[in-house]
């Protein structure tokens, strides 16, 4: 089998190589002209903050005798901002306490599904807490996006407050970063806890999440197609390539919120059947057996949701019988 | 035309595609592949002028790659590589043959050492000495995880690798 097997490797080596797009090396510069960029602007931007920071020090007049007040212990108000949040009935994506400190930030990687940010704050004051998406390097949008905002108001016995969002398929990695705090900052405990509608916190390097491993293909006999897709469009309408015939399954698995409608058309644009693929998490294989068709054959992608403009993704085989 | 030392652009158009096909085979997945690879150059382009005096640049590049391979670069990458994979466009490109996504369909059966341990001695070819020093174990483990991935593969390979699974 050893022999055997550098055959199989040497044999099918350049098949696989014909399958590769080299993205090109006048790409890498591209990316590594855009993160020198985002590096000389960043340094640039600590240096001007410390500039003016010094310069506001210097000027501020010395400060009136207060009434002398023992500050609050940030650690006893961290833990009182954690008791406040309460527990949750599903896993969290991200769990994080902290004390309140401008400029804290906590990074994870995206989730999927509609997400719930629950914060609280216990002490004086208020904060807001930003939840900004950066983009892949080779996206053509390079600056950080803020996806959500949250306003805590901190106070002795904090109650929870919360927002909905989503990450979008750009951003790979999240920052969740407390922008704005009550001046003069105040001693004070930050906790927060996003948990997603996916039940079980799904993240891409999950394989649960992954339509294409949902169906658990062994081959790639007959014909696939897989994407993101978006309710309330047109989708996606194509040939179906000869081999596949006009007898066929239908294989689909498809991850989100709504239903995958595949439409079987003849060239004429009649349908000749139609399935549905119940999208969830995580997304499960469906089989189909559609009538048959004949002639030239036409196949029709689309998303039906109850929220306009939700998207899904989704991987269909059509495979020969 | 060669120069010495190599440009970046020969070294890349020398060994990008080589690099990837292991990677490709490593993790199943062409985008994810090719992403890694790219990134390792990215690297590699951004110190350049220290790279290219090394005896073999490519083989920073590679080490570059198989590290990022293994990291928590990757782990966190992949949100972007799951929706990437499957844009609606990507059927129009010349997929692999079936007997190399069967192939890497029964590679993924593989621990990960193993598997990292046959895509680098096949299709690397690397020696037994070189991946042992990669992955920092003694000639005999190697040699012991070629032993079990080969009968491994031969099992998964000699059985129905065609068709679809029914679930």
């Amino acid at each position: 089998m050893s022999d055997q097997l550098e055959e199989i490797f040497a044999r099918t080596r350049p098949s696989a190589i014909r399958a590769i797009r080299p993205p090109g090396a006048e790409a890498a510069r591209r990316t590594v002209r855009i993160r020198r960029t985002r590096r000389a602007v960043s340094l640039a931007a600590i240096v001007v903050l410390a500039v003016v920071g010094g310069v506001i020090a210097g000027m501020r007049p010395p400060p009136p005798p207060e009434k002398r007040e023992l500050p609050a212990d940030p650690v006893k108000l961290t833990q009182t901002a954690k008791v406040a949040l309460g527990t949750s009935s599903t896993p969290a994506a991200v769990e994080k306490a902290t004390e309140v400190k401008p400029g804290w930030v906590a990074s994870s990687t995206r989730y999927f599904g509609g997400l719930t940010l629950r914060a609280t704050c216990a002490g004086d004051g208020s904060l807001t807490l930003a939840v900004i998406g950066n983009p892949g390097s080779e996206m053509l949008q390079t600056e950080p996006v803020e996806l959500a905002r949250l306003d805590v108001p901190c106070a002795e016995k904090p109650e929870p407050v919360e927002t909905a969002f989503e990450i979008g398929q750009n951003f790979p990695d999240v920052d969740y970063k407390i922008v704005d705090v009550g001046t003069p900052a105040k001693p004070a405990g930050l906790a927060f806890r996003i948990t997603s509608d996916t039940g079980e916190p799904l993240t891409a390097q999950d394989e649960r999440a992954n339509p294409t491993f949902a169906l658990h293909l062994t081959s790639d006999k007959g014909f696939g197609s897989g994407g993101g897709i978006t309710a309330g469009r047109r989708g996606l309408v194509d040939d179906l390539p000869s081999h596949v015939g006009g007898w066929f399954r239908v294989l689909g698995a498809c991850a989100g919120r709504g239903t995958l409608r595949v439409d079987i058309l003849k060239a004429s644009g009649k349908v000749v059947d139609t399935v549905r693929v119940p999208c969830q998490w995580p997304p499960k294989r469906y089989d189909f057996e559609p009538a048959r068709g004949s002639g030239d054959l036409r196949y029709r992608i689309t998303f039906e949701s109850s929220k306009p403009f939700a998207s899904a993704d989704f991987m269909v085989q059509f495979v020969p019988r | 035309m060669h120069h010495d030392p190599p440009t970046f652009d020969e070294v890349y158009a020398a060994h990008y595609a080589g690099l990837t096909v292991q990677l490709y085979a490593y993790f199943g997945d062409r985008q994810e592949a090719q992403d890694i690879a790219q990134e390792a150059f990215c690297r590699a382009l951004s110190r350049w002028s220290t790279v290219c005096r090394y005896d073999d640049p490519a083989a920073w590049v590679r080490r570059t790659a198989w590290n990022l391979a293994v990291s928590r670069w990757r782990r966190a990458r992949t949100a972007l590589n799951f929706l990437r994979k499957q844009r609606a466009d990507e059927p129009q490109l010349d997929g692999p043959s079936g007997e190399w996504v069967a192939l890497v369909a029964a590679l993924a059966e593989l621990p990960p050492a193993q598997r990292r341990a046959m895509v680098l001695h096949y299709l690397g070819d690397l020696t037994i000495a070189e991946i042992a020093e990669r992955e920092g174990v003694a000639q005999g483990t190697v040699k012991s995880w070629l032993h079990r991935a080969r009968g491994t593969l031969a099992g998964l390979l000699g059985a129905d690798a065609e068709g679809v699974t029914h679930v």
